[in-house]
């Protein structure tokens, strides 16, 4: 087990460096200036010649490349291009528990949906719970998160004058006022994932109850609740735990969106501002987190496995 | 937004429109000793907001900064050719010009020239990030990007200014979101817009609001490339062909929705400058018969060499980024299009605009710009040989002169009759189709009294006056 932890750790190198690879010569690509969009379009030459021998912007692009790769090795993502002295690793640490907390919130609302949608949906399959869980998780599934987002802010302020709280307060300052901000845009995230994981969950349930050993099971005398939870639960859960694994990236992605309908400072709205920007080493810094994370989530998701089935080995 | 007014005072101040010049940090308005020299009073006591005296001194520091050469700064020109500034005692401020410099008092009251402290300058460095004014407000907390909270700075020169004990600015990236703050009474006051609908649900959504209709002082332009590299618009007939094909009040009805007045080389903004309305739409381009225009454009297209008309690169953004700039873009694609003129839109975000602009690397553009309160800085920028804001590299001998001569011309008339005659070749040279000056409205909570709608890059004006009722 150990072992496999460590090869997959290793595995992440050459991940992250593609990741890198791609991030760096993209955000060359798009046009526009960066010490233009920097300083602004009144900006003079000499200031924009100035920026760019600053930031060593004339270097060669492998010579930037390997310089901006070489800092990451040490953990080192950087200096934001906007203000001086604003190392991109201290923004992104600021940013990221707005973003992971939005992410939890929406894990937490798409679990909470899906997991008594599916399993009753799988269960009384044909009846109008079932059509109405479907329908439901098809709902979820068809409608993007920001129009759900955008819906969620607008229409209450239209209806009844009121908007979520657009002022963001941190945990450790009230956790209360915290968590509160996170109610609707957790819900607008999470919609989608608890779409597609009801329909997982209840597909799978379908075909597990199906099985030999369940019959067997209920043959037994085994009380319905406790083959449904006991002995096929556990089966069925291992394709939707990958699929809530690979819906992480989705959920991260989504939050860019999300946040700035919200007004979250998280990552993803700092990524937007940063790319308008032109604030190459806040995109990559951010991109290259983001990806790390994603591969530690599916690491874990896969450590899960052998929890799930005793029958798993890592070697 | 620029919140730098709010936190800095300058020697002069604009108040409201672009109409009177009043003190802010100074006794009064500058001794004008000769055509180059100026003295500047401070008033007696004035602080930063840290408690440290604000002096003489800081000034000098200040307006030796923005002038110094190495420093690159884009205002610099808003110092004018500066010879030497004496500080014969704590509140005295003596600027000597190597030349008459017309728009110089009225520079020193625009938003760039905030003074600073030396003392914190030179202590916190030259790229110092934390500010020390001595404006109506502090910041008493701020996260980047998302809002910043204000307070009142107890050490202001004003003792009466400002009214609210507290401002707190957010960023809202999203428009929808944004106007949903405001229709839940969230915010007391946002940004402006010209669609008509748009201000119309808002209104009908929240009784609590107050709509604030107002000029600006920018404009909707269609920017052509008069570079010589530009086989199709180095030739003033093509520019003045698609000046005349334009049907400006058809673009103003797509694009601003809240209507406006077509706009010549000076906004209405300026109304002491422009070319009166009446006057401006008898001229080609502008009078209400297109027919007459279109075959005018016509004869100029098959005489520069494009009877059939023309493919041109317009660059322009997306809506997200700049919903005027699409909107317009989309309009004149559609105009020009029934003559041959074939507008290829180069769609990007505002830094690939900005890069465009600044490398020259398009046939046209539809853009909007001004914001200025001096009409040197509105005028002479967008149209001087080799200035950063003439994006269309244009360049005509005769106009360089005239927009020089305005510089030196300290007499108000003389100066008008300058600019006028700057306008009149400019409507000849065409290095830019004039598009629009839209009516804004600002949405405003009736709570919030004395605001005034301001749509310069200075906003200092803006809640200058302005208070809550409870």
């Amino acid at each position: 087990m150990t072992r496999y932890v460590v090869q997959r750790l290793f595995m992440v190198i050459p991940v992250l460096l593609g990741v890198t690879l791609v991030t760096f010569f993209a955000m060359r690509v798009i046009p526009g200036d960066l010490a233009q969009a920097t300083l602004g379009e009144n900006a003079t030459p000499e200031a924009v010649a100035a920026f760019r021998e600053e930031h060593g912007l004339d270097d060669p692009l492998v010579v930037q490349y390997l310089r901006w790769v070489g800092g990451l090795a040490r953990f080192d993502l950087g200096d934001s291009f906007r203000g001086a002295d604003q190392p991109v690793l201290d923004e992104v640490l600021r940013r990221l528990p707005v973003t992971f907390e939005l992410a939890l919130f929406a894990l937490f609302f798409s679990l909470i949906i899906s997991f008594p949608a599916g399993i009753i949906s799988a269960v009384k399959q044909d009846s109008l719970a079932d059509y109405s869980a479907r329908i439901i998780s098809m709902f979820g599934l068809a409608v993007p998160s920001f129009v759900m987002g955008s819906l969620m802010f607008t229409l209450p302020a239209i209806w009844w004058g009121w908007i979520p709280p657009i002022r963001y307060t941190g945990f450790t300052d009230n956790p209360i006022d915290n968590m509160a901000l996170f109610v609707l845009p957790g819900l607008a995230l999470g919609a989608g994932l608890a779409g597609s994981v009801t329909r997982m969950i209840r597909s799978q349930l379908l075909e597990v109850l199906r099985q030999d050993y369940i019959r067997t099971a209920r043959a037994k005398g085994v009380a319905g609740h406790l083959v449904v939870y006991r002995h096929a639960m556990r089966n069925a859960l291992i394709p939707v735990l990958t699929v809530i694994g690979l819906q992480v990236g989705v959920l991260l992605g989504g939050t860019i969106i999300i946040e700035s309908i919200f007004t979250l400072p998280g990552l993803g709205r700092l990524m937007i501002e940063s790319v308008s920007l032109r604030d190459y080493p806040m995109v990559q810094g951010i991109v290259v987190f983001l990806a790390f994370a994603y591969v530690v989530v599916n690491l874990l998701v896969d450590l899960t496995y052998a929890w799930l089935d005793p029958r798993i080995r890592y070697s | 937004m620029n919140l730098g007014p709010h936190l800095y005072s300058k020697l002069l101040r604009w108040d409201g429109g672009i109409e009177n010049i009043l003190p802010d940090l100074t006794t009064g308005l500058p001794e004008q000793v000769d055509e180059t020299t100026y003295t500047y009073k401070l008033k007696p006591d004035t602080k930063f907001s840290d408690g440290s005296p604000l002096t003489s001194e800081d000034v000098k520091f200040t307006y030796e900064r923005i002038a110094k050469a190495e420093n690159a700064s884009p205002h610099r020109y808003k110092a004018g050719p500066l010879a030497s500034v004496d500080t014969p005692d704590e509140q005295t401020i003596t600027f000597k010009l190597s030349e008459p410099f017309a728009p110089f008092i009225s520079f020193s009251a625009t938003g760039w020239m905030m003074i600073l402290s030396k003392k914190f300058v030179d202590a916190a460095g030259d790229r110092f990030q934390d500010v020390l004014g001595s404006g109506p407000y502090v910041i008493s907390a701020r996260q980047k990007g998302v809002s910043t909270q204000f307070k009142r700075n107890p050490n202001h020169h004003n003792p009466e200014r400002p009214y609210p004990d507290e401002m707190d600015f957010r960023v809202i990236p999203d428009a929808a979101t944004l106007d949903a703050a405001v229709i839940a009474n969230e915010l007391d006051f946002a940004a402006s817009g010209t669609d008509k609908s748009r201000i119309e649900a808002m209104l009908a959504a929240n009784k609590d609001l107050t709509d604030m209709e107002h000029a600006s002082h920018h404009w909707n332009m269609f920017i052509m490339n008069c570079r010589d590299t530009n086989l199709v618009f180095k030739d003033k007939r093509m520019r003045q062909a698609m000046n005349l094909l334009i049907d400006r009040e058809l673009y103003q009805a797509i694009v601003h929705s809240t209507g406006g007045r077509p706009s010549g080389p000076v906004t209405w903004g300026f109304s002491n400058y422009a070319i009166p309305q009446d006057d401006l739409i008898q001229r080609p381009g502008y009078r209400p018969d297109k027919d007459e225009d279109i075959k005018e454009a016509k004869a100029l297209m098959e005489a520069a060499g494009f009877p059939d008309g023309v493919k041109l690169q317009c660059a322009t953004v997306t809506a997200a980024a700049h919903a005027t700039y699409n909107a317009g873009a989309l309009a004149l694609k559609d105009q020009l299009a029934q003559y041959g003129v074939e507008l290829e839109l180069g769609v990007t975000d505002m830094a690939g605009i900005q890069a465009k602009r600044a490398e020259g690397n398009f046939d046209c553009m539809v853009y909007v710009n001004g914001g200025s309160q001096e009409i040197d800085e509105h005028i002479y920028g967008p149209h001087r040989t080799g200035q950063a804001r003439n994006v269309n590299g244009f360049s005509n001998d005769a106009i360089d002169a005239l927009l020089d001569k305005q510089r030196i011309t300290l007499d108000d008339a003389e100066r008008k009759s300058i600019i006028m005659e700057v306008q009149e070749l400019l409507l000849d040279e065409v290095p830019t189709a004039w598009l629009a000056d839209p009516i804004y409205h600002s949405l405003v909570n009736k709570r919030l009294i004395g605001y005034q709608p301001w749509l310069v890059f200075d906003r200092s004006s803006e809640l200058y006056d302005a208070w809550i009722k409870a």
